[in-house]
């Protein structure tokens, strides 16, 4: 007992003057410091492989679907290089036939541009409103807006006398394109029309002429309703392309089997 | 001198016991470094102070430990708001250090060129 008293008053006395405080400082500094650095050291090839585990391995499934896809497509492609060297080494013949096939179901479903005689003809809204509306006495639009079924009619009336191709102010009428009203306006492969609308159809000029003019035919009876018709005759007519996507859902082709 | 010397076997001591004891996980070592910046600001702006002679061991320590953990519960609370506050923390802390480093410095040419010119005088 007496001496650890001796020897703590010795070590008591020896310390004597020195800063306790920074001793502690110094000495929780350079602990922490130690332990950090050696935490650092340790784990440095760690991090990335934590840090950046789940983001490799989306990048991997990402690149596996990718890969998966093309792999997909270069069999599609193999596959289509087969069928076109076999279809070569038949016959050049037979490539001409599939050419001008496809070249009329092109035109068919209205994906070519097409040119050819025919008739281009104007509706526009009447310009005698204030006539109209006053003779009414009231502001009736209905009576000089042209419809969405003028427009049909007309394009039926013209399909009756042969007429091939369609299109409505640059709109390539298809089998599929609906005419319908929206409000004031028509819309036609979902794009908005408004008046004057221009029908251009390729045929024989005369017989679509002479369809339209019959007597008490849809012209007459349209410009009975004082919408304004004009039928011009034209030795070339462009009709465009259908521009939007043709996308079916639900028709797949019913391929019989030869057996 | 006995200071500087008592200090010297702290910082050896501290070394020792710190590549004895565990590491700790990587997620805190984030922590623990922005609470070793804080003290070493403190610890140099203690001797900062100390040329001024306006150091004071109390305002020292707690210094050193608040700010410590003050950084600490910054970084925390950057963590959850998904801000990088601990950046802004080791801006402050770095600039203070080289604030009070030029402090020192500036003390110390000045007693080394005072000496000097006592010495010409004799």
């Amino acid at each position: 007992m007496e001496s650890l008293k001796k020897f703590i008053k010795d070590v008591t006395q020896k310390l004597e003057g020195v800063n306790v405080t920074i001793c502690i400082v110094c000495f929780l500094l350079a602990l922490c410091y130690t332990v950090q650095v050696r935490t650092i050291s340790i784990s440095e090839s760690d991090i990335l492989r934590l840090k950046k585990e789940n983001e490799l391995r989306d990048e991997i499934e990402q690149w596996k679907v990718v890969y998966e896809d093309q792999t997909e497509k270069i069999k599609d492609l193999n596959q289509k290089i087969e069928e076109y060297k076999n279809s070569v080494a038949k016959t050049d013949d037979m490539v001409a036939l599939i050419k001008k096939d496809l070249d009329e179901s092109n035109i068919l479903a209205g994906v070519s541009s097409v040119k050819g005689p025919g008739i281009m003809v104007t509706l526009d809204d009447t310009a005698a409103i204030e006539e109209i509306n006053q003779l009414a006495g009231y502001n009736n639009p209905n009576v000089y807006i042209i419809h969405d079924t003028d427009i049909l009619s007309i394009i039926n009336e013209l399909s009756a006398a042969g007429a091939e191709a369609f299109s409505v102010n640059g709109q390539r009428i298809l089998a599929t394109t609906a005419i319908r009203c929206v409000g004031p306006l028509i819309q036609i492969n979902g794009v908005n029309l408004s008046a004057p609308y221009v029908i251009s159809a390729i045929g024989k000029p005369e017989t679509m002429v002479g369809a339209l003019n019959l007597r008490g035919g849809i012209v007459s009876e349209m410009r009975a309703d004082n919408i304004a018709v004009t039928i011009e005759k034209q030795e070339e007519i462009v009709i465009p392309e259908y521009t939007g996507l043709i996308d079916y859902k639900y028709v797949t082709p019913v391929v019989e089997v030869e057996e | 001198m006995k200071t500087f010397i008592s200090g010297a076997v702290c910082v050896l001591f501290g070394c020792i016991i710190g590549s004895l004891m565990p590491t700790i996980s990587y997620e805190y070592s984030k922590y623990l470094a922005i609470a070793i910046m804080a003290a070493f600001d403190s610890s140099i702006g203690a001797l900062a102070a100390k040329t001024q002679n306006k150091y004071d061991y109390k305002i020292f320590f707690s210094g050193f430990i608040v700010n410590a953990l003050i950084a600490i519960l910054f970084t925390l609370m950057g963590e959850n708001l998904d801000v990088d506050i601990y950046l802004a923390a080791i801006f402050v802390f770095v600039f203070r250090i080289f604030n009070n480093l030029s402090v020192i410095r500036r003390y110390a040419i000045e007693k080394f060129v005072e000496k000097r010119s006592i010495e010409k005088k004799k």
